[in-house]
């Protein structure tokens, strides 16, 4: 379980992050939608501990920052390393033992291959595949779902299912507001930098409802009155 | 940690064999090159201390780039990242610390080991809320980003040879002045995009001739307060100036063709090599430029 109290965060005199409080429970999904600029990538950011920030995170499994598997929305490779090396390096890097990547290899990506010439999709791809090999406690997927063909987002869906299945937590955020719809349980709209509106599973429909007159309409009808 | 600097080295080798030179020929190459600096700096001692810091201090601003910061931090125990780093860092500075040893300068020594155990701990993002205005904001990119992120470093030079005409030292400013110049060649290493480039309302001999015309002014721009404080100052040094000044432009237009013959990969070791030839044997450029642009032509007339 991670729990967040009084997080704040800001550049300069820019805040970004204002008081957010939120609770995250093992085997649960949770969906963060948010237009762009919100603060969802600087929020994982902080969750992963790559941004100093103000307020507490706490959770159950320490240090948090080695039991948390984050996949940033645009995904850094060294140069020249092929996809079989990049997997490795993470696995290594969390004291894991290389198994048979071929076997484990479930977006059939050519892992001989430089990284650098994949398309944008394989690359989020070995991201994502990355992050599951390293078999973390906790998942904060950013915007796992940019990039992806059809069939790669059905297997992510029933990958993030599994997963909540064996007990683990899954944060994610989407602009894709359908694909969180099937996968998540509770789903948070992050607006200005605060949790706005939080729906469970049951109150998606009214969420979506909220979400569209919030960030379509009322922008649209400023400019293109009907 | 043992498979990250085995996959360094392979990195490294891949990078080496990527420009079609053999890993031991480039090996032997970058020996020869580390000891024909090794006795320019010793036969020129003045400047030693600034020539090593800046080639150090640059080799770990290269290892310091924030997305693989980020990336190696996020992916390694905290333990680990820092070993790495300061491993990292060390190896940077390791191969000047003789040196400078052997040049008694011991600030130097000083500073640079601080210096490597800093940036293992400190690693900073910068999120720019604000614009820095730049006076190159409306011409081709390379400056506009140069000065962005080198505005402070420039102040820096700036008010150092202000300091020493003060103190009567004519040569520093000469040096800043050089070190100037050099930044701002730097900032051809930034690679556009091809889409950028096929952006261009221009036939490719029209992009190379806008892209030397403007970098020679912006160059100059740069390097104008120190002509004026040695004019005004300094006058015994003030041709040197120029002539410091005529070569920067010189070296300038050749790594404009230099970047934009190999476009859109970036400059390696083979032009580098080039590069130093010619500036140890100016009377080449006579060859270098022809052929060096007539290759960047061909090579831009698939962009444009």
């Amino acid at each position: 379980m991670i729990t967040i109290r009084s997080l704040h965060k800001s550049y300069g005199k820019h805040q970004i992050l204002k008081d957010l409080h939120i609770d995250f429970l093992s085997g649960k999904v949770y969906g963060i939608v948010g237009a762009n600029g919100a603060g969802k990538t600087t929020f994982f950011r902080c969750l992963a501990g790559l941004e100093k920030y103000e307020g507490h995170i706490s959770a159950d499994l320490y240090p948090l920052k080695e039991h948390i598997g984050y996949l940033p929305s645009e995904i850094y490779f060294l140069p020249k390393i092929t996809g079989k090396e990049y997997l490795t390096l993470l696995i290594e890097a969390r004291h894991k033992k290389v198994q048979n990547l071929k076997e484990q290899n479930i977006f059939d990506l050519p892992l001989d291959q430089y990284v650098s010439s994949y398309s944008t999709g394989m690359k989020k791809k070995l991201g994502i595949l990355g992050v599951l090999l390293q078999n973390n406690s906790i998942y904060i997927l950013d915007e796992p779902y940019n990039g992806l063909d059809f069939q790669s987002s059905l297997v992510l869906t029933d990958i993030i299912q599994r997963l909540r299945s064996k007990g683990k937590t899954i944060i994610l955020s989407s602009h894709i507001f359908g694909s969180l719809e099937e996968t998540c349980d509770s789903i948070t709209l992050l607006q200005n930098g605060q949790f706005n509106v939080s729906a469970t599973r049951e109150n998606f429909s009214e969420l979506k409802r909220q979400i569209t007159e919030e960030l379509l309409y009322k922008n649209l009808d400023d400019i293109f009155p009907l | 940690m043992k498979y990250y600097f085995q996959l360094q080295y392979r990195i490294f080798r891949r990078q080496m064999e990527d420009i079609g030179l053999p890993f031991l020929a480039g090996l032997l190459l970058i020996a020869s090159l580390y000891i024909a600096f090794c006795a320019i700096t010793i036969k020129y001692p003045t400047y030693a201390p600034w020539t090593l810091g800046y080639i150090s201090v640059s080799l770990m601003y290269k290892f310091a780039n924030p997305d693989r910061i980020d990336f190696l931090k996020n992916i390694l125990t905290r333990k680990r990242f820092s070993a790495i780093r300061l491993a990292e860092n060390i190896g940077c500075i390791l191969p000047f610390i003789p040196i400078a040893i052997y040049e008694r300068a011991w600030l130097l020594v000083a500073l640079l080991v601080v210096l490597s155990i800093v940036a293992t701990v400190i690693s900073v993002r910068r999120v720019e809320i604000r614009n820095i205005p730049t006076p190159f904001r409306n011409s081709a990119f390379e400056f506009i980003i140069f000065f962005r992120r080198l505005w402070w470093l420039l102040i820096i030079c700036y008010t150092i040879a202000c300091i020493s005409i003060y103190y009567d030292n004519i040569n520093l400013p000469i040096v800043l002045l050089g070190i100037v110049i050099l930044m701002g060649l730097g900032a051809y290493d930034i690679i556009e995009d091809e889409y950028i480039v096929w952006n261009n309302a221009r036939s490719a001999s029209g992009f190379i001739k806008n892209k030397i015309c403007m970098g020679s002014v912006q160059l100059s721009l740069l390097i104008a307060p120190f002509l004026l404080l040695l004019l005004l100052f300094g006058t015994s040094m003030f041709l040197w100036a120029i002539l410091c000044w005529i070569s920067g432009v010189l070296l300038l237009i050749l790594v404009i063709l230099m970047k934009y013959a190999a476009y859109p990969r970036g400059v390696g070791i083979t032009e580098t090599i080039g590069c130093m030839v010619i500036v140890m044997m100016p009377l080449l450029l006579v060859a270098a430029y022809p052929y060096y642009y007539k290759k960047a032509v061909q090579n831009l007339e698939k962009y444009l």
